[in-house]
């Protein structure tokens, strides 16, 4: 399974309705700690990015790149992190016009490398790096062990979802919430409930209900990781 | 609760710049995003771009700090929030230096990230970038580590130094090398008598009882290093005034030095001047030859009442470049552009 620049542009559309669709949700775990508008300003960068998708999109490449542009004009914190993701996964699929699994790897790595080292952070500082990380590393071993793209996709949003919750009982290091950390404390990063439901958008499109009862009762996580709705099919990506 | 003269509180940031840019017909024009600020009436010797700028609400800073012999260009962002990386690179095309492009701004994640996306985009069209972090707030780190210190009124010093020095066609690398200079001889402390307030907030930033002041304070409400009884002008200076030489050490305090009473918002002039009295007396007694020194709103935080002291040590380099003359869009008196 490969996948183009159609259904990038679909997961980008989807996901900006899914943020808006949830954004109390992600307001409310910014609350605490931060100024309660992190919902807010990924709704608002992915209005941004829905302006420029549909306009001579190009190869993957190029509109991971102006959607990276588009989304960074937000500002804030979250512009650059997720701006300069999509900027990078621009550019390890250059001149690529479908990506198999060892690409989309390369380009979620990359991804989050880039926000790793625009943030100046690291895994465990309570930042989108403790789901963006995880799921990456996860979908790239998958890939790695021979399983197939769908496969991969499934383990990269467990890891997503896993890492998400695992941030309710991190201290942070890094942002906003480091002035105070006892105000996050027993919540979501927020950062990483988006980082979560993007990865929910692109792999289980339809099925929100382990990404909220994650970000809800993140502590409640079974120890092997969220579950699957029984018996509800994931409808056709796209 | 203050009150607020907004229309839209949340389109505030650009009703502000269309009353700016009327203000200034001529002299400055926006970038196409409409968030960057750059002076039309530079020197023509620059070669060296100087772009400051950071979150609304700390008016005149950081667009007021734009003009000859001070900074080209501004990036403006939401009160109290980090432009995007949009306007410093709109800024650097507009202006076309040909030695490349020198940020200077408070050290504050938002705007190291956004301006670090900044320097990159730019790097992918050829455009070199260097970025000096402002950090001469005392009261946000220990002096061993002052690469976590905040950036707050000392920044427009350093802008007026390195502005002078781009005027004469210095290079990018002698550029950034003086604001590194200067910041590091550069501190400030400040205090507040009260907070805030952000007109799409519904309460102030943080609260403070009357009669007490927070010490140290930042210029978005950050905490400061304790709460104190107000006191007196004079008691208020000499607190601020033993951070600071506690900060600068003995050596230091024995060489010339240029003094900035800031104040936030909300503190009228005059007690900013009986401040300044006794912060010349205090640093003259120390020992310092207080070369100069100015009162006046260079960084507010919105309507907080409160000030900051900044002493930056001179020495022969940064001196003539501290006097020398400057039009800043909107300052008010500092040495030189007085």
């Amino acid at each position: 399974m490969t996948i183009g620049t159609s259904e990038i542009r679909a997961f980008l559309e989807a996901l900006g309705g899914k943020l808006a669709e949830h954004q109390d949700v992600l307001d409310s775990l910014d609350a605490g700690a931060g100024d309660g508008d992190h919902g807010a300003t990924m709704v608002m960068g992915f209005r941004r990015v829905q302006r420029i998708v549909g306009q001579d999109d190009g190869t993957p490449s190029q509109l991971l790149k102006a959607a990276g542009r588009a989304f960074a004009g937000v500002g804030g914190s979250i512009g650059p992190l997720w701006g300069m993701g999509l900027l990078r996964a621009a550019q390890v699929t250059e001149g690529q016009s479908r990506l198999d699994g060892r690409a989309v790897a390369r380009a979620l790595l990359a991804a989050a490398q880039a926000a790793a080292d625009i943030g100046r952070a690291r895994p465990g500082d309570r930042t989108v790096l403790d789901a963006a990380v995880p799921a990456a590393e996860a979908f790239s071993a998958s890939v790695d062990g021979g399983s197939d793209a769908s496969a991969a996709a499934l383990a990269g949003w467990r890891a997503a979802l896993e890492g998400a919750a695992a941030t309710a009982v991190m201290t942070a290091a890094r942002g906003r919430a480091s002035r105070n950390p006892a105000l996050a404390a027993g919540r979501v990063d927020p950062g990483c409930a988006s980082v979560a439901l993007a990865w929910t958008v692109a792999v289980r499109p339809g099925d929100e209900r382990p990404w909220l009862d994650m970000v809800k009762n993140p502590n409640d996580m079974p120890a092997e990781g969220p579950t699957l709705a029984p018996g509800r099919p994931s409808p056709p990506p796209g | 609760m203050p009150a607020h003269l907004v229309n839209d509180p949340f389109e505030v940031v650009d009703d502000m710049l269309a009353g700016v840019l009327a203000a200034n017909a001529g002299r400055v024009a926006l970038t196409e995003g409409g968030r960057g600020v750059y002076a039309l009436d530079a020197s023509p010797r620059r070669r060296t771009a100087v772009i400051v700028g950071g979150g609304s609400g700390h008016e005149p800073a950081f667009l007021g700090w734009v003009g000859p012999g001070f900074a080209d260009g501004a990036a403006v962002g939401n009160v109290f929030a980090s432009p995007s990386a949009d306007p410093a690179v709109e800024l650097a095309h507009a202006l076309r230096r040909p030695d490349g492009v020198l940020f200077l701004f408070g050290n504050y994640e938002g705007d190291v990230m956004n301006f670090a996306m900044a320097g990159a985009l730019l790097a992918d069209e050829g455009t070199q970038t260097r970025t000096v972090l402002i950090t001469d707030d005392i009261a946000s780190g220990p002096a061993d580590a002052a690469h976590r210190r905040r950036g707050v009124a000392g920044g427009v010093i350093v802008t007026k130094v390195v502005g002078a020095l781009a005027d004469t066609g210095a290079g990018l690398a002698d550029v950034e090398a003086m604001a590194r200079h200067v910041n590091a001889r550069t501190r400030t402390i400040g205090l507040a008598l009260s907070s805030c307030h952000l007109a799409t907030a519904p309460r102030p930033t943080f609260d403070l009882p009357e009669g007490q002041a927070d010490f140290g304070i930042g210029v978005h409400g950050e905490a400061g290093l304790r709460r104190q009884d107000l006191g007196s002008a004079d008691q208020t200076a000499d607190a601020l005034v033993d951070a600071l030489l506690d900060d600068l050490g003995p050596a230091d305090a024995g060489s010339r030095g240029a003094v900035v009473i800031n104040t936030f918002g909300a503190t009228p002039l005059a007690e900013a001047f009986v401040v300044l009295a006794r912060v010349h007396r205090r640093l003259s007694a120390a020992g310092m030859d207080v070369a100069y020194a100015d009162a006046g709103a260079y960084l507010t935080s919105l309507q907080m009442a409160g000030l900051s002291v900044t002493v930056s040590l001179l020495d022969e380099e940064t001196e003539p470049l501290y006097a020398a003359p400057g039009r800043p869009l909107l300052l008010p008196p500092l040495v030189g552009s007085r």
